[in-house]
């Protein structure tokens, strides 16, 4: 397998991306973190923005902006060709289907860094120029990277939700939403089978963030160290990969 | 040689329907919904719940006439507040919210994110407004079917559980409950419209209805999260008012007469609440109406 | 021994409980054969096992002698052109870059796959159409650039699921006299339509299947022999209905009679030139007033075959 064909699909899956309207509405999203931070700064009587990027607008990204934008650009990659029937050209070609997968899903995910980019620093700029100082750089890229993680692993089960069922959007909900984002923030053992606990496991090392949300979920003790997080989330991304690709090569494309 | 003709139009001269232009829509509306297995799931599981209470306060004025008052006495032991277990308005508003949040939202989506989406994208806007139905008239007959949809899965229901109440229950109880009913009425009313007119306009933008989902999933989830959080970080409820389900929360009960200085400290305030729910209403008519009329020929 | 373009064997495929395609047993090699059915026969069923995209829930498809339903079947779409017969495309794309991806994916270059890309293109004519997208294109040059894909590796197979829907008059006779060309060189193309007579401009072999079975297999002219074999309708109007049957079938001219009402009578027949001759005298003395024979082409066999289940 050619390292031009992974590029082609690539570049082909992130024009796609990048010219839809839910990549519009992704970024609309990644636009609410900055605008939380403007208001407050608008609003707060003689609040200091830098804590409340810290408590506020991390969590926000954490666990509303990263699953919905990944959903928004992940789930119709592979799914939207699925539908259409599309996805024919590429199964018809002396190129293996997960080859095609893997191409199409680095393409999505550059967008989607893209977004989660637009997340995290676009309201640490803006803290940056009212308020000069602080670790505001340092804090937003440690939460990109995080981000960043949590949308490879996310994304590539998006990709296998898009393959698997046409109610991807459903499962999406439940998996990224219920399964990742509030289970994930449950107090006791359970949480530690949801991936946004390895995200916050990243946040908290990478961005010093001790409790979520400001006491709307219960702080962690014991938080999962970094190398084991970066560990898990690259993992669920491969299964998820894995699984895209084992179903891909199984599954009927629709007429 | 060929022959050509000025294109006349000749009015249609012959009986008329007494019906007005928007009622086959609104019978066309009702028949698609019911056909939609998710609607008909959703719609019964409310009347079954409504159901399933009715024959609870029959069952237990039957076994405990004097239920009402052992539980009373335990909520006031248990919490020091007499009114925990108490089946008066506070227990109405709960059980609103029981019906918006799990069924009359749910309901919405499945039957309204494909209503006017999948007009548009087969084009058959073109064809009934072809016909003397005006953008208006189409609009007026799809939300109405949709809107009493929404009623029957949720204000009947209720409505039916409040029969059952106060005829299963001492006389004194009904001067507790007497407001419930209107109380209901105007909060639900208000909430269906609005809810259908947000989920056409939103189905009309993305014309798809798995997009409609995602769009409507992230409007009340994650402006529910943005709207609490900038509460808490500025310092100021008024941001609450962001948070649609909040907003339902309190204009419900402040519709049912619940609305103490205690219960609203959590919440948004009631102006901004009903601005913030009207103001959704105008918009989502605005945009609806304005992606139909140009779409239509005789707009 | 070489094994052949394409070879089906036993090759079922059931939607729940609805039949796609029943025991299907089929080789094709060489040459242009036409797949005929109406809509819901199992054309695009097939053309889906044949390429891999669907797999059969019973028999299996080999091309080139490599099993569709096994993992390595990519390799053989060196060798395989296919054009589906949805209007699907990757829809944001200008039509040259479209096609440059494909063959790309197809082993290419990007460079050179540029260049085969606008070769594809000049052969189905769109060469000035290179950067238009393909949202923003008409259905009948969104077929032509389906086809471009499909020939972009010369293939020595071509699958083409109804090729000619949405074509101009002009671009359908261009199509049709490539798809003869590719015949001519040696190609296999099995070309899929519910349109008797496009199929007949391209070949005269031809594949008729009906609700997922194989109805009839071969030359066009074999088939029409049997279809001379089966009885002709013959539709008189006339006065005497009743005289003009006895004769005929005192005269052994027909196989049955029937009389539908009226002054109608309805003959069948397998001496179609003889019953004519026999019936010249009525005509002469004016009794018969209208005659009508029942057509002997493609669509009327083929209607005569569904009707009846006819097969090879």
């Amino acid at each position: 397998m050619r390292s031009s064909v992974l590029r082609v699909l690539a570049g082909h899956s992130l024009r796609r991306r990048l010219g839809g309207w839910r990549f519009l509405g992704a970024l609309a999203l990644a636009a609410l973190p900055g605008l939380q931070l403007i208001l407050t700064w608008r609003f707060g009587d003689d609040v200091e923005l830098f804590p409340i990027y810290r408590s506020y607008v991390v969590p926000l990204c954490l666990y509303f902006l990263t699953p919905f934008a990944t959903m928004l650009t992940m789930l119709p990659v592979v799914g939207e060709l699925y539908e259409s029937g599309a996805v024919g050209y590429l199964y018809t070609r002396p190129t293996p289907r997960w080859a095609s997968l893997l191409g199409l899903y680095l393409g999505a995910e550059a967008a989607l860094v893209l977004v989660l980019a637009f997340g995290a620093f676009a309201p640490a700029l803006f803290g940056l120029t009212v308020e000069p100082g602080g670790d505001w750089l340092r804090v937003a890229f440690g939460l990109w990277a995080a981000l960043a993680l949590g949308g490879l692993a996310y994304g590539a089960l998006c990709l296998f939700l898009g393959v698997w069922s046409r109610r991807a959007i459903l499962w999406a909900l439940f998996v990224l939403v219920f399964w990742g984002a509030a289970l994930g923030s449950l107090p006791g053992s359970l949480r530690s089978w949801s991936l946004h606990h390895y995200l916050f496991g990243l946040v908290r090392h990478w961005c010093d963030v001790e409790d979520a949300f400001s006491g709307m979920f219960p702080p962690i003790d014991s938080p999962p160290g970094v190398l084991r997080s970066v560990l898990v989330l690259l993992a669920a991304a491969a299964v998820g990969l894995g699984l895209t690709s084992a179903l891909a090569e199984r599954k009927d494309v629709a007429a | 040689m060929a022959v050509f003709r000025a294109a006349r139009y000749l009015p249609y001269d012959g009986p008329r329907s007494r019906f007005p232009a928007w009622w086959p829509i609104l019978g066309s509306t009702v028949r698609r919904g019911w056909k939609s297995l998710w609607v008909r799931r959703i719609t019964l599981a409310s009347l079954m719940l409504a159901f399933g209470l009715m024959v609870f306060f029959y069952v237990l004025n039957k076994v405990v006439p004097d239920w009402r008052n052992l539980l009373r006495q335990f909520g006031e032991m248990s919490t020091g507040d007499e009114g925990t277990f108490r089946v008066d308005a506070r227990f109405y508003a709960a059980l609103m919210s029981v019906f918006v949040i799990p069924i009359l939202l749910p309901l919405a989506l499945a039957f309204g994110s494909g209503l006017v989406a999948s007009d548009l994208r087969s084009n058959a806007i073109e064809a009934y407004f072809a016909r003397p139905v005006t953008p208006l008239g189409y609009l007026f007959g799809r939300s109405l079917a949709f809107v009493g949809f929404l009623l029957a899965a949720t204000l009947v229901p209720l409505l039916v559980v409040w029969g059952s109440d106060v005829t299963t229950a001492p006389s004194d109880h009904f001067d507790e409950v007497a407001g419930v009913p209107w109380g209901l009425t105007r909060s639900l009313v208000l909430i269906a419209v609005v809810v259908a007119l947000l989920v056409q306009a939103v189905a009309t933008l993305t014309r798809n209805a798995t997009a409609t989902n995602v769009f409507l999933g992230v409007f009340f989830v994650f402006f529910q999260g943005l709207g609490q959080s900038l509460a808490r970080s500025t310092g100021r409820d008024a941001f609450r008012a962001l948070s649609f389900l909040d907003d339902v929360r309190v204009i419900g009960a402040a519709n049912l007469g619940l609305l103490t200085p205690e219960r609203a400290a959590d919440l948004p305030p009631l102006h901004l609440a009903h601005g913030f729910v009207f103001g959704l209403g105008l918009l989502s008519f605005l945009l609806t109406w304005r992606a139909l009329r140009r779409r239509s020929m005789l707009a | 021994m070489t094994p052949p373009a394409l070879r089906c064997v036993g090759l079922c495929r059931w939607y729940g409980e609805v039949q796609g395609l029943s025991g299907l047993d089929l080789e094709v090699e060489g040459g242009v054969v036409g797949l005929l059915g109406p809509n819901g026969a199992g054309k695009s069923t097939l053309m889906r096992l044949v390429t891999g995209l669907a797999r059969p829930s019973r028999g299996f498809v080999e091309v080139f002698g490599r099993r569709m339903d096994r993992p390595g079947r990519h390799e053989v779409f060196r060798r395989v052109g296919y054009a589906p017969g949805e209007d699907v495309h990757f829809e944001t794309e200008r039509a040259r870059d479209f096609l440059t991806i494909l063959a790309v994916l197809g082993g290419d270059a990007p460079g050179a796959a540029r260049r085969r890309a606008d070769a594809a293109l000049e052969l189905v004519g769109m060469e000035e159409f290179a950067a238009k997208r393909l949202d923003a294109m008409s259905k009948g040059m969104r077929q032509r650039i389906k086809l471009a894909q499909t020939v972009l590796f010369e293939p020595e197979l071509l699958l083409l699921d109804e090729p000619l829907n949405g074509m101009d008059p002009v671009n359908r006779r261009r199509v049709m006299d490539l798809v003869r060309e590719w015949g001519r060189e040696g190609r296999t193309v099995l070309f899929a339509s519910h349109v008797l007579h496009e199929v007949e401009a391209v070949t005269d072999r031809v594949v008729l299947l009906h609700q997922g079975r194989l109805l009839a297999e071969g030359r066009l002219e074999e088939i029409r022999e049997i279809a001379d074999e089966r009885p002709r309708r013959v539709e008189l109007d006339t006065d005497h209905p009743r005289e003009i049957a006895a004769e005929a079938l005192e005269a052994d001219l027909v196989d049955g009679v029937s009389f539908p009402g009226g002054d109608l009578l309805v003959l069948e027949t397998r001496s179609l030139d003889r019953l004519l001759t026999h019936l010249e005298r009525y005509g002469e003395g004016g009794w018969i007033s209208a005659l009508e024979v029942e057509e002997a082409d493609l669509e009327s066999l083929f209607a005569m075959m569904v009707d009846e289940g006819v097969t090879r």
